[in-house]
């Protein structure tokens, strides 16, 4: 049971990429371009009481806020982030000023000889610490009825679950150019969203909006990363370009990138739950707290997406879910391919893993009697509207992997572990409705050939192919015919952000539908046509209460992982990954089998060698030899599949990919290695030393 | 030839013979991208560790980022703008495509030239062989497998060539 | 900003300019860029840089009946396809870096560099390796084991070189190197272990046991050897408490960002207690 569309196509952009000529902005000429290079604050928090810069030589400048013609802040949903800090700093490394000029050992002189006079304060550098005082944010939300009074005599199960920081290195470093053509500033770079930049720029300059074009370059990763940060080096680049009247650019070395950029938020999650006589799950309470670092930036929506997605697939009500997050002086926290579901599902699923020890049942039992179906609440009192194949995915994982048999027959030192998860597809909350707007414009020409015009952005993950298979597709031509550019905000409109795993279902779906307009009108020699996307009317969100359809879709995905562990070294050796998602339709089989396998392993380093820690609020693992990511020898090959189960809302039945094969497979992983060590694991990275610990601690 | 700036290095880039006149001690990464322009070959890391900047010297693998210029002194070196017209290219090419191991692209022509260097070494690879050869070369997108598959279609398709 | 860059003709040009300047040795490169690199590729070296690893006198590798010589510029990857060093020393060396790194990277390097967690040490102390070193006013023989003294700090001589490192062709019935690494691949040791034996009418005989980023320098635990040198591997198993004492005295390992000093210590006993365990089988 396939589809026409999932049949895999050669990339669009395939050849330029193998064969090395396409150009990410490090490798684009600036004729006349000078360099920048970002002075940061030494300390994680203080008034900076004095900057003394020296004389500057013909064709050097220095940015600081002063040259900031409106608002020094980054908006990112919230607006606390600045551009450059002004009269205090809030995290080492926070950007003071830029020095720019023509030759970089002359910038590090000038670097050098700036002096930053500094009054210390105590600095707020562990969660433990914020803890003492009130969070920055909170929210809290329940299904069902919640009484505590009733609860209290129930038997009850609690416990507390910690992820840490983990870094998105991307290939790519942060990478931007700016141009400035007056009244035309024009920034270019590695992106995820121009039209956060595009508002970012906005913010900063008050041009006029025709004024300001940001366009996308060949962007090698982002996983989320550069989906808030690049705002940042958008208004650095554009600033230094207005000031200095040449081009700009700026290339984040790796340390730099990785000592100072957006990371995954660390959270503490307690998890409690209560128990009838019969030994039924009857009851659940969620305790969340998320360290955001010195700036809010994406902040509450990740604790949104968290706090939703601590339901699991699990239709246990009531559910009573509070959370909180807290500054901390050490580098603001954003956006990560998963955005607070890898986090909730490490917690939720091995608080399954462990309640059915703790009864004495197969994990996998236990998990079958609760799962949600079709018409079911979600945890914020939506319904999940369309068919829940639960069962379905559990059956074939199941086969796959012969879970049961391993599970039952385990050697000593030998582990399987399973994890059922979903991902909701698209903004979180009303995003979708009321902030984006998404719009695309579908453009055609006399010979036949049709411009697809969004915002959205090919970062490896395929859209570029993708969404052009949708439009060849639905308009029955050949996808030689389908024109598809990076885009850019003076060519595209918004069809919001590449993030969320919206691209496919969303975008892809306006699309979709716009072919239909198009379809009629071909005949016509050359028009232009845009639709904006219909928010599914039957769809409720209300965001004072947090009540309602907090994802227009879900994505569902099954993990099974075994390995084995080594008790001479405490090192485990994954032998075997299973996994099985819903997507509805893939648009083309090899993407989604990219996306599959890449997210595994991004999870799998995630739960066991990912590990980066502040040490007095500087990161320790500031280069690729210290933080690291898995390499071609550290993981089997992965079994996948798809099921199948058109949505039938998304383009050909497609749903939202890319973040569900991330989110799920960390607490498979860790599952396994609790039941080929015989302890609980509580906290990630797994990393030997953390076993070693462990099995210390608890097998006394 | 004993002092900066006056060491002349004689190397043949990409099939052509190259006089270099320029300083001895630059990184070799930094040469070839901004003086010869071969931007394929990538800053990622800096200090050897992701293999973005991996080239062929005399047809072994090396990171041009641990390099300077009068280490190719006499020796021939090969990017992937110069190996991309050969045979080998296309079918290490099609494999690629036909396993998918491309998405975002920046880590694909350190892979190429790693492919290449171990195909040259050992036409028939075991998976496990693959795996270990290629750890010098990081991904963040593909996951490996992709890639690993590659290599091994591109050793059967290409039976002969290496 | 470098101070000069001096291309050597010869060993002798070599010799002559470490004599009357001070020159910064570089082999391979692999540790000295990493070390002196700015963002955006500039370097900056403070020396006179001196490159050897063109020089043939300093590569290659010769044998003779007793021994076995590798010339200090001799990339890794040459060594692993020589068919006269050790399989031992060859399963170090081939836990070095990633192919890449060990076509560039020395072995002259690997130990002038003097990491605590240089791969290739513990194997090569456990082979009694002699170190060749030379100047203007000759050669000198100066044991691997006191040629290190500090993490990065080798006894070398500001007019020197190393020439060459000399092992003695062992026979041995059981030998392993343990690199225990935060990935498979392409990783610096968070400890190692080597060890190296005969077995002599079932009893062990000529152990070595070398250890690496345990401590400042590697070393061998030769009172741990004398012990076991003429027992039985279960003599020596019943008498662990000694051998993990004479260890836990010895070895000094650290609580970096790789490790912790508790893994690392319990882990190298492991893997001796393991390795010795793998002299009752025949």
């Amino acid at each position: 049971m396939t589809s026409e569309i999932s049949n895999p196509v050669k990339r669009l952009d395939f050849d330029e990429k193998i064969n090395g000529s396409i150009r990410y902005t490090a490798d684009m000429e600036l004729p006349n371009g000078l360099f920048a290079k970002t002075l940061r604050s030494e300390h994680a928090y203080a008034q900076i009481i004095n900057i003394t810069t020296p004389s500057l030589p013909d064709g050097y400048f220095i940015i600081t806020s002063k040259d900031i013609p409106n608002n020094n802040t980054i908006p990112i949903v919230d607006n606390d982030w600045p551009i450059f800090a002004e009269d205090e700093v809030h995290y080492i490394g926070e950007p003071i000023l830029l020095i720019v000029g023509p030759d970089i050992q002359m910038i590090e002189k000038l670097m050098d000889q700036t002096i930053i006079e500094y009054a210390p304060f105590k600095p707020t550098l562990t969660l433990m610490e914020a803890m003492q005082n009130p969070p920055h944010l909170e929210l809290t939300y329940t299904k069902g009825d919640f009484d505590h009074t009733t609860l209290k005599v129930l038997d009850k199960f609690e416990e507390t679950f910690e992820t840490g920081l983990q870094e998105q290195a991307y290939l790519e470093t942060q990478s931007m150019m700016a141009i400035y053509e007056a009244p035309v500033i024009k920034v270019y770079g590695s992106m995820q969203c121009p039209y956060y930049i595009k508002d970012a720029l906005q913010n900063a300059l008050a041009f006029s909006p025709e004024n300001i074009e940001v366009y996308q370059n060949p962007t090698g990763g982002g996983f989320g990363g550069k989906e808030d940060f690049p705002s940042v080096l958008g208004v650095h680049t554009a600033l230094a370009a207005i000031k200095s009247g040449h081009p700009v650019k700026m290339i984040y070395d790796r340390s730099e990138d990785l000592s100072y950029t957006t990371k995954r938020h660390p959270c503490k999650i307690k998890l409690t739950t209560y128990f009838d006589e019969n030994h039924h799950l009857v009851a659940r309470e969620a305790d969340i707290i998320l360290d955001s670092g010195a700036y809010i930036g994406l902040t509450n929506v990740v604790l949104q997406r968290l706090s939703f997605s601590i339901m699991g697939v699990y239709n246990i009500t009531p559910l009573h879910v509070s959370a909180r997050a807290y500054k901390t002086h050490t580098p603001p926290n954003g956006a990560f391919r998963g955005f607070g579901g890898p986090q909730a599902f490490f917690a939720i699923e091995s608080h399954m893993n462990h309640i059915a020890s703790r009864l004495g049942v197969n994990p996998l039992d236990l998990r079958n009697a609760y799962l949600v179906k079709q018409g079911d609440m979600t945890s914020t009192e939506g319904k999940f509207r369309h068919p829940v194949k639960l069962p379905e995915l559990v059956w074939r994982i199941e086969t796959m992997s012969d879970y049961r048999n391993h599970f039952a027959e385990s050697e000593e030192y030998a582990g399987v572990g399973i994890s059922l998860f979903l991902h909701g597809c698209g903004f979180t909350g009303s995003g979708e409705k009321e902030l984006l707007k998404s719009k695309v414009s579908l453009a055609k020409f006399e010979d036949g050939t049709v411009e697809i015009k969004a915002s959205s952005t090919e970062i490896g993950q395929g859209s570029l192919t993708t969404l052009s298979k949708i439009v060849a597709q639905a308009l029955e031509i050949p996808i030689d015919k389908v024109i598809h550019k990076l885009p850019s905000t003076a060519n595209c409109p918004d069809s919001g952000p590449t993030v969320a795993s919206r691209t496919t279902m969303i975008v892809g779906k306006i699309l979709y539908d716009l072919c239909g307009e198009v379809k009629k009108r071909w005949n016509e020699p050359r028009f232009e046509v845009s639709a904006m996307y219909k928010y599914p009317s039957d769809l409720f969100w209300n965001n004072t209460e947090l009540k309602g359809d907090a994802y227009p879709e879900y994505a569902w995905g099954a993990n099974v992982v075994r390995v084995t562990f080594n008790p001479v070294t405490y090192e485990v050796d994954v032998k075997d990954i299973w996994a099985v998602y819903d997507i509805g339709t893939p648009i083309d089989s090899k993407m989604v089998k990219g996306q599959i396998d890449g997210g595994i392993v991004q999870g799998l380093g995630y739960a066991s060698m990912e590990e980066m820690n502040h040490i007095a609020g500087k990161v320790l693992q500031n280069r690729l030899s210290t933080y690291i990511i898995p390499c071609s020898a550290d993981f089997p090959e992965i079994k996948s599949a798809t099921l199948f189960n058109p949505f039938e809302e998304g383009p050909f039945g497609a749903r939202g990919l890319g973040e569900l094969t991330l989110v799920g497979i960390a607490p498979a992983y860790a599952a396994a290695v609790e039941q080929a060590t015989g302890v609980k694991v509580n906290a990630l990275p797994i990393t030997p030393e953390r076993l070693r610990r462990l099995i210390h601690e608890q097998r006394k | 030839m004993n002092s900066e700036n006056e060491f002349s290095i004689v190397f043949n880039l990409n099939g052509d013979e190259i006089l270099y006149l320029g300083d001895p001690t630059r990184r070799l990464l930094n040469v070839l991208r901004e003086d010869y322009h071969l931007t394929g070959v990538k800053e990622g890391c800096g200090e050897g560790e992701c293999g973005a900047c991996a080239i062929l010297v005399d047809g072994h693998l090396y990171n041009s980022c641990l390099m300077m210029p009068y280490q190719i002194n006499h020796k021939s070196v090969l990017t992937i703008e110069g190996f991309r017209d050969s045979k080998r290219f296309e079918i290490i090419s099609r494999a690629f495509e036909a396993a998918g191991a491309v998405q975002c692209g920046f880590c694909t022509p350190g892979m190429v030239m790693a492919t290449e260097a171990l195909l040259r070494k050992n036409p028939h690879p075991l998976r496990d062989e693959i795996a270990s050869f290629m750890s010098g070369n990081l991904c963040r997108c593909t996951g490996y497998d992709t890639i690993i598959k590659a290599v091994m279609i591109a050793s059967e398709a290409g039976d002969g060539l290496w | 900003m470098v101070k000069a860059f001096y291309y050597p003709r010869s060993l002798n040009d070599a010799l002559e300019q470490l004599s009357e300047n001070e020159i910064l040795l570089i082999a391979g490169g692999t540790d000295v860029v990493v070390k002196n690199i700015h963002w955006t590729g500039h370097m900056d070296f403070n020396k006179t840089l001196m490159p050897l690893s063109h020089l043939p006198a300093l590569r290659g590798i010769s044998t003779d009946d007793t021994s076995v010589t590798i010339f200090a510029a001799t990339s890794l990857n040459t060594i692993l396809g020589h068919p006269s060093v050790p399989d031992p020393i060859k399963q170090a060396i081939r836990s070095i870096g990633s192919e890449s790194i060990r076509n560039l990277g020395t072995l002259g390097g690997n130990i002038c560099n003097a990491s605590p967690a240089g791969d290739s040490l513990p194997a090569l102390l456990g082979y009694d390796a002699m170190l060749t070193l030379q100047s203007v006013q000759g050669k000198r023989m100066v044991k691997l084991a006191d040629f290190i003294h500090a993490p990065g700090k080798t006894r070398i001589r500001p007019d020197e070189l190393l020439l060459s490192v000399t092992i003695p062709k062992l026979s041995y019935d059981r030998y392993r190197f343990s690199k225990i690494g935060q990935r498979k691949g392409c990783a610096i040791s968070k400890l190692s272990v080597f060890g190296i034996g005969r077995i002599e009418n079932g009893l062990i005989s000529d152990i070595r046991l070398s250890y690496g980023a345990l401590g400042p320098v590697p070393l061998r635990i030769t009172d741990a050897e004398r012990f076991m040198n003429r027992k039985s591997a279960s003599e020596v198993l019943d008498n662990w408490d000694i051998i993990e004492n004479s260890l836990e005295t010895q070895l000094k390992p650290i609580d970096d960002l790789r490790s912790d000093a508790a893994y690392r210590l319990e882990v190298a006993l492991n893997l001796t207690k393991e390795f010795i365990a793998s002299f009752t089988h025949c």
